[in-house]
Formats: structure tokens, C-alpha cells, sequence
């Protein structure tokens, strides 16, 4: 269990952390969505102890931070956005460490360091130096290092910045069994794509502020954000061409080359109509692209501004 | 937290096992520099690992003497010095000036074997060429050194050799005294035995002198009395003769008489026949009267009567009364005088041959090393680039290695983990203060092997300074990686006050060779501690204690160091 209670923090005149609270159960993951200098990581920051909270606290597998730091700590696992590893030292290496810094018995180590390595894909290159491997195998390498000493709570932050595909898959994986194994996840983001494939919920948070937490259909549906559909014609659609299709709004859109128009729907199952609306008025429909909402688009409505453009 | 100590510091080493370049930078770069710089600066310090023959001299003898094979030997035994004789003044002076194949040409001009033994002075002609400063000035310097022996020990000899005559005169002066004191001795001997002689002899004497004056007496009294005897037969005969001619005197007279008488009668005629011109005669001449009271018939010739009592008066006198032979004493023997022959006075050494300056250079323990050999410059520049090269490793290994961790992210995550920050500078000091003397021992060992350094008297006091720097530097590291903020900064930072340190500490050169001002500056320096007890214990070939002071006070400032880096480590990373 991760529980953040009303923390707070600043920097000179700049608020870091204006009030934060949530909690982060047992076998559940939940994103800690923003954009950049949200101030995801210093929550994240705060909750494993590197730096401390102006007030407010934050608890660790039940353990108070402040009142007991090393038993909170032995319970945590934090893999940092960036790759803390030892480049010279080779996985097997940086693991072992990782994990015995953390009170691991020699043998322990070892044997959860293989097992780790199996879980990121690594166990072919255990002996392999660090600084041998692609950003991906670091990441995932990152991730294990995090989660050696079987912690009862696991902060990332950012953990798939720069990662292709397959790594990230692999740390979705291995996220997910730490999840399932009783893991408290706290996965730290900016990438809506992420929180929505891999988070139970999800905290949205900017300027500091926690601007929301739920499920993603939770927070879609609090922003009230509704689908919306674009299309491309052979020729343009005059205003009022979706007159008559109950819930449907005309938005205005422009494109440089070719003609197209966008609407928002009540529902999906408008789209046909829809289609069939802008063929008839355009002559022919080249291209639609139904857009679901999404956190981003929660996001947007709840804080007036881009995920990932934060002013 | 000892736990994460011990995990920081096997992770340390790990880290440095794998960082090829910082072994490089802990091991093979030192050697190489201390090569470099060792064979470089050699002949500043005029070490021994100069090869045979690296300085060559040009040499012209026109003296031929011994003086000059003096000079040619001790300049062949120079193990830094070849000769090239030159033929003449003008090819040892084209030789060094023109030619430049010399250092220094030399010439040993004629008479100089003279002029030192007999006591004058000589001068060798040196051409040198001024580029060749440090060149010129350590011949000059063996030069001095060999002219300061030969005259040394042509003083030395004559010393000698008035000491000898000294000593022999003293000798034939204690002979002298000697003589005296016998010649004294033998004339009191002689005196004594003149008196003993004297009263020996007295009674024989006298007895002799009677018997002769007896003998005497009686050859006189027989020769008196013959005498007498022919004196009174002559006399008597004498008498006689002259009885008979007075009385021939007193008939003349009386015939004289009448014929006065006569004459008086005829004058008184003729003056009568003269009548008138009787008074034209001249009175006849005056016939004198004989004496009134001559009465020659009185006169009677008797022997001379007082001749018998003139022998008996003579015979009397010759009675010898007994002789009272009271000999003389014999005058004192002459007094032998006494010989006052000084002492032969001790020859104040001021007053004899000056002696000549030298040098005797001597160890610490009091052994003559000999003549002014310099030291071997890895003896310096060893444990010098050994401490540069320590603090370069304490740079990488603390400074950088801290922002690195800092960077790397681990420095969070492990302080998210349970090992505090001080747990995690524990160990890094630690381990790099390990590194750090192992460092030291391997490039010390090295030195021993490659170059040839001295260990000093005992080799395991090096491990006092070695381990005190070690700890300085490292806790120095921990103050660098505080102010410089990025590893950028950090390196030129680290750079300059190590680079800066080692010079001022004498690392890189003895530090005498710096003003006072600056030598009194480096006292705040590690630096200056170490290498003063590196080259007490390797070039001053102290005892072992005198490092501990040095080193003590390396400790302390890696307790300053340390204090102060954590302070700032942990307003910077904590």
C-alpha cells in the first residue's frame, strides 16, 4: 500500500505540491498521469523518501515515512525515471547489489536476480556490462533492479521513456505480475496510452495539484468528453450537411488539401449514418477516422491545456 | 548501515575493476609520467641513472704532469662524464662552442703540476657553452669538486711532510738535549774526579819537588861552590894583577911628581929668558895635582874576603826549608752550561699550510656517502607523481564518481533504499582510500623495480604518509565533487587545485626550489606533508619517525577534508 496524504512542497515562491492525496492499494496500479513538471516527480520523490514533504505524509506499506524510514523503505522499491544502474557493473551485477543493499541474503539475491532476468528477457545477457546494452534493455533492467528485494510497494517513474515496443511490452509485463503478486504500483506518466493500457486508475495531476483520480472511463466520464468523427469528401460539406442525425455537432475543422469535416456523436453507433450522411453530400467519403475519448481528452477539458504540453 | 558500507565499497571496487581507463589513469599513466619525467630531470638532481658517458668534456693537457693524470683519472671515473682530448686550447674550445659535441672543454695549462707542488696556485681554463647551463654548472660543480681534492691533497701532503720534518727535528733536538745533559753530567763526573786526582796527587807532588828542589839545591851548592871557588881564584888572582899595576900607578906618579916639579922650574926659567915677552908667553897648560888625599901607597890589594861569606850565605840560602806545597784548588770544573734548548713548539695549525675546504657529504647516519652525489630523481618523482596521480584517482574516484552516481540516478535510488548518503561516502572514501594506497604500493613498487628508488631505511614506514595522503585525498574528493556541480566543472575544478597542490607541494620538484613565501603557503597543503615525508624517509634516508608527524597531520586534514565534504555532500546530494 501507497498512500499520499495531503502532501505539499515547495521551492522558493514555486508550489511543487499543492496538496496531493491518494492512495495506492495492494495489487493495484495506478498511474500518476501529467504532463511534464506536473509534479509527478516529486510526489514520487516525497513517497520514497529522497526528499522531504513540507507536510502532509506519506506511508509506505503502512509504515510512516517519516517515523519509520528504513522499514518504509525496505518496503519500497523506486525505479527512477532515470537509469539508475552502475554502466561498468553487468546485470547480474547490478542486480545482486541493488538487492543485497536492500538486506537481501546472498543466495536470495542471486536466485531472484535469475528469475528477474528471465521476466525482463535479460537472462541471455546477465553478465553482459550495463553500458553494452540498448536503452530498452536498460529500462527493463532499470525496472528489475526495482523490484529485487520483493518490495511491498513499487514507484516508476516514466520507466518506458525511449523505449521501443517490444521493451515496453516487457515492462508492462513484468509490472503487471508485480501487480498481480501483491505488488501497491504507483507507475508514473505522461504517456495516456500507458495509464489506460496498464492502470487500475489513475491520478491526474498538474501544477502540482491533483486534478482528479478514477478509472479512465471514470475521469472520460467526469470530463465529458464525447466521440468524435472526421472525414475526408470529394467535395466539401456546407454547413448543416448533418442536419437531421439526432446528437450530432458540427465542429469546425479545416485542412490544407482536400476537403473534410469533423462532428461530435452522441454514440458510436451513429457512425453509419454519419458516413452515410457525408457520402451523400460530398459525393464520396475518402477517409473517416473515429476518435474514442480519452484521457487525454479528459485531461484537456479538466485543465484547459495539452497532456503533454503543459504551459 | 556497516552493511551498506561494506556493499558500497565491494561495489567500488567493482566499478574501478571495470573502468579500464581509470586504471590506465591509476597505473600505467603514473609510470609513464614518472618515466618521463624521471629521465627527464635526472640531471638536475644529478641522480645515478644518468648513462655512463651522458655529458662528454673536451680535455687539453699541455702540463703533462701529474697534477694533470690526476685530473684525466678522476674525470674517467666520473660515470656521467666522457672525455674527448683535444690537441690543442683552440680544438677544446671549438669543441664545445663549435662543434658542440662537449659540454665543457678544459685546459691544463703547463706548469700547473709545478705551481701546486710548490705551493703556488694554477687555474684550469674551462670554455663552456651558455645554453648548457645546468650541463655546464654540474661539471663545473665535479670540476670544483676534483680541483678542491687534488689541492686538498697536495695540501695534505706537504702537511705530511712537515709533519715528518717537524718530527725529525724534534728528534735531532731531543738527541741535542740529550748530549748536553750528558755533556753536563760527564764534566760533573770529570770535576769530581779532578779533586779526587788533585788530593791524590798533592803528596806526590811535594815529595817530588823536594826531591827535586834537594837535588837541586845540591847541583847549585856544588855548582856555587865551583864557581866560588873559580870567581875567588880569579879574583884573587885579579887582585894580584892589579896590586901589581897600581903599584906601577904609584911609581908613574911619583915620577909624574918630579917631573912636575921640573917642568914648574923650567917655565920659571924660560919666562925669565923671555924677559920683556915674558908675558907674550902663554902660561904652559895646568898638570894636575893628584888628588890631596891620594895616598896610592894606602892602597893594599887584599882577597876579597866577602866572598867566603857570600858562599856561606849563599849556602845558607840554599837550605830548602820544608815546602808547604799548598796547591792551588783546582778551580772550579767548568759548569757544562745548560743547554736551554727549547722545546720543539707545536705548529699552531693556523700557522701551517692552510688547509684546504671540502666537503664531506654524510648520510643520516652519519656514513660518508662520498663526493656530492646528488639522488636519483625517481627518488622524487615517484612518490611526487604518485601523490598527483593519487588525487587524479581521487578526482575520478570520488569526485566523479559521485556525480556520476548522482547522475546515473543510483545516488536517489539508494537513498530511496536503506542506506543513507553518509553510508554511501563512507564507502566510497573507504574503498577509494584503499585504492588509493594500493595505488601507492604498486607505483612505488614499480619505482623499486623500474627506476630503482630508495625505500629508505625501512621500507614499511612508507605505508604512514602513503595511507595519510590516500586519506586526504579521497575526503579532498568528497570537497570537489561538492563545488563542482557537473562533472564538467568538476574536472577543470579537480584539475586545477590538484594540479596546483602538487606543484606547490613540491610533487613535481623539490619544493626548496620555491620561494619562501610559496613554501610557507604550502604548509596548508597535503601535498607538502607527504612528499617531505617521502623524502625524509627516501632521499634523507631518515628513521622511520620522522614521518609520523608529516603524516599525522595528513590525517588531520583528511579530518578537515572529511568534515567539511560531508557538510558540503549533503547540502548538495542530500
Amino acid at each position: 500500500m501507497i498512500r499520499a496524504e495531503d502532501l505539499r512542497k515547495r521551492y522558493g515562491d514555486r508550489v511543487a505540491l499543492d496538496g496531493v492525496s491518494f492512495t495506492v492499494n495492494a495489487g493495484e496500479i495506478v498511474g500518476l498521469l501529467g504532463p511534464n513538471g506536473a509534479g509527478k516527480t516529486t510526489t514520487l520523490s516525497i513517497l520514497s523518501g529522497v526528499i522531504a514533504p513540507d507536510s502532509g505524509r506519506a506511508l509506505i506499506a503502512t509504515h510512516d515515512l517519516a517515523a519509520d524510514p528504513r522499514v518504509a523503505r525496505r518496503s519500497l522499491g523506486l525505479v527512477p525515471q532515470s537509469l539508475a544502474l552502475y554502466p561498468t557493473l553487468t546485470a547480474l551485477e547490478n542486480l545482486l547489489f541493488w538487492g543485497r543493499i536492500q538486506g537481501m541474503a546472498s543466495s536470495d539475491a542471486l536466485r531472484h536476480a535469475r528469475t528477474l532476468l528471465v521476466e525482463v528477457g535479460l537472462d541471455d545477457r546477465a553478465d553482459d556490462a550495463v553500458n553494452e546494452f540498448s536503452g530498452g534493455m536498460m529500462r527493463r533492467l532499470n525496472i528489475a533492479c526495482g523490484m529485487m528485494h520483493f518490495p511491498a510497494a513499487i514507484m516508476l517513474d516514466e520507466p518506458t521513456v525511449g523505449v521501443d515496443p517490444q521493451s515496453r511490452g516487457r515492462i508492462f509485463a513484468v509490472v503487471e505480475a508485480a501487480a498481480q503478486a501483491g505488488g501497491a504500483i504507483l507507475y508514473s506518466t505522461h504517456y495516456m496510452e500507458e495509464a489506460e493500457r496498464l492502470c487500475d486508475r489513475i491520478v491526474l495531476i498538474d501544477h502540482g495539484n491533483m486534478v482528479a483520480q478514477g478509472t479512465d472511463r471514470e475521469l472520460i466520464a467526469l470530463a465529458g468528453t464525447e466521440p468524435r468523427i472526421e472525414i475526408m469528401t470529394k467535395k466539401a460539406l456546407p454547413p448543416g450537411w448533418s442536419k437531421g442525425i439526432a446528437g450530432v455537432g458540427e465542429l469546425p475543422w479545416e485542412v490544407v488539401d482536400g476537403f473534410a469535416a469533423a462532428a461530435t456523436l452522441h454514440a458510436l453507433d451513429q457512425v453509419p449514418d454519419v458516413i452515410k450522411r457525408a457520402g451523400e453530400v460530398g459525393d464520396e467519403v475518402i477517409e473517416f477516422h473515429v476518435h474514442r475519448p480519452n484521457l487525454q481528452d479528459a485531461f484537456l477539458k479538466l485543465t484547459g491545456h495539452a497532456l503533454r504540453d503543459a504551459p | 548501515m556497516l552493511r551498506a558500507v561494506w556493499l558500497t565499497i565491494g561495489k567500488e571496487f567493482l566499478l574501478i575493476r571495470r573502468d579500464r581507463v581509470g586504471l590506465f589513469m591509476l597505473l600505467v599513466a603514473p609510470i609513464a609520467v614518472i618515466a618521463a619525467a624521471g629521465f627527464s630531470l635526472a640531471k638536475i638532481y644529478g641522480g645515478r641513472t644518468v648513462p655512463r658517458g651522458e655529458y662528454s668534456i673536451a680535455v687539453f693537457d699541455e702540463d703533462h704532469g701529474a697534477i694533470a693524470r690526476a685530473i684525466f683519472d678522476a674525470l674517467a671515473q666520473q660515470p656521467d662524464l666522457a672525455i674527448i682530448e683535444s690537441s690543442s686550447r683552440r680544438d677544446a674550445e671549438q669543441t664545445v662552442r663549435e662543434r658542440k659535441l662537449a659540454v665543457v672543454g678544459i685546459v691544463i695549462p703547463a706548469g700547473t703540476t709545478d705551481a701546486i707542488e710548490h705551493g703556488r696556485g694554477a687555474r684550469l681554463i674551462l670554455y663552456t657553452d651558455p645554453v648548457k647551463y645546468l650541463q655546464t654548472i654540474k661539471v663545473e660543480l665535479a670540476l670544483s669538486e676534483l680541483c678542491s681534492k687534488i689541492t686538498a691533497g697536495a695540501a695534505s701532503q706537504a702537511r705530511s711532510q712537515t709533519a715528518e720534518q717537524t718530527q725529525s727535528f724534534t728528534r735531532k733536538l731531543d738527541q741535542a738535549r740529550q748530549s748536553a745533559q750528558q755533556a753536563r753530567a760527564d764534566a760533573a763526573r770529570l770535576a769530581t774526579q779532578a779533586e779526587v786526582s788533585r788530593a791524590a796527587i798533592e803528596p806526590k807532588i811535594r815529595a817530588h819537588i823536594e826531591t827535586a828542589l834537594a837535588a837541586a839545591r845540591d847541583r847549585t851548592k856544588l855548582a856555587l861552590d865551583t864557581e866560588m871557588d873559580r870567581i875567588q881564584r880569579k879574583l884573587d888572582a885579579d887582585t894580584a894583577a892589579q896590586q901589581a899595576k897600581l903599584d906601577e900607578l904609584k911609581d908613574y906618579l911619583g915620577r909624574l911628581e918630579v917631573a912636575h916639579g921640573q917642568f914648574e922650574s923650567w917655565f920659571g926659567q924660560l919666562q925669565q929668558l923671555a924677559g920683556s915677552h915674558a908675558a907674550d908667553i902663554p902660561p904652559p897648560p895646568a898638570i894636575p895635582s893628584p888628588p890631596a888625599d891620594l895616598n896610592l901607597g894606602g892602597i893594599k890589594l887584599e882577597p876579597v874576603a866577602e866572598l867566603r861569606d857570600a858562599r856561606t850565605r849563599l849556602e845558607s840560602a840554599l837550605t830548602i826549608p820544608p815546602i808547604d806545597l799548598n796547591l792551588p784548588q783546582l778551580p772550579p770544573a767548568p759548569k757544562v752550561p745548560l743547554l736551554n734548548i727549547p722545546e720543539m713548539p707545536v705548529i699552531d695549525p693556523s700557522l701551517s699550510i692552510p688547509g684546504s675546504l671540502g666537503i664531506t657529504e654524510v648520510d643520516s647516519t652519519g656514513k660518508e656517502i662520498g663526493e656530492f652525489a646528488g639522488f636519483n630523481a625517481f627518488d622524487l618523482q615517484v612518490p611526487g607523481f604518485a601523490v598527483t596521480f593519487l588525487l587524479i584517482g581521487m578526482l575520478m574516484g570520488v569526485s566523479l564518481a559521485l556525480i556520476d552516481e548522482h547522475d546515473w540516478g543510483t545516488l536517489e535510488r539508494l537513498r530511496s533504499a536503506s542506506a543513507p548518503l553518509w553510508a554511501t561516502l563512507t564507502g566510497k572514501l573507504l574503498a577509494r582510500f584503499v585504492v588509493g594506497f594500493i595505488q601507492m604500493a604498486v607505483l612505488f613498487a614499480a619505482g623499486y623495480v623500474l627506476f630503482g628508488i630508495s625505500l629508505g631505511r625501512n621500507p614499511v614506514a612508507l605505508i604512514m604518509p602513503a595511507a595519510a595522503i590516500a586519506f586526504a585525498g579521497a575526503a579532498f574528493g568528497l570537497i570537489v565533487a561538492g563545488v563542482g556541480r557537473t562533472r564538467d566543472a568538476v574536472l577543470p575544478v579537480g584539475a586545477i587545485v590538484i594540479m596546483t597542490m602538487a606543484a606547490i607541494g613540491g610533487c613535481w620538484w623539490p619544493i626548496d626550489f620555491e620561494p619562501v613565501w610559496m613554501q610557507h603557503v604550502a604548509l596548508a597543503l597535503p601535498t607538502t606533508w607527504a612528499m617531505r615525508a617521502f623524502n625524509d624517509l627516501m632521499i634523507r634516508n631518515l628513521v622511520a619517525s620522522s614521518a609520523v608527524i608529516p603524516a599525522a597531520v595528513n590525517f588531520g586534514f583528511g579530518i578537515i577534508y572529511t568534515v567539511v565534504g560531508v557538510a558540503i555532500a549533503r547540502r548538495r546530494f542530500g
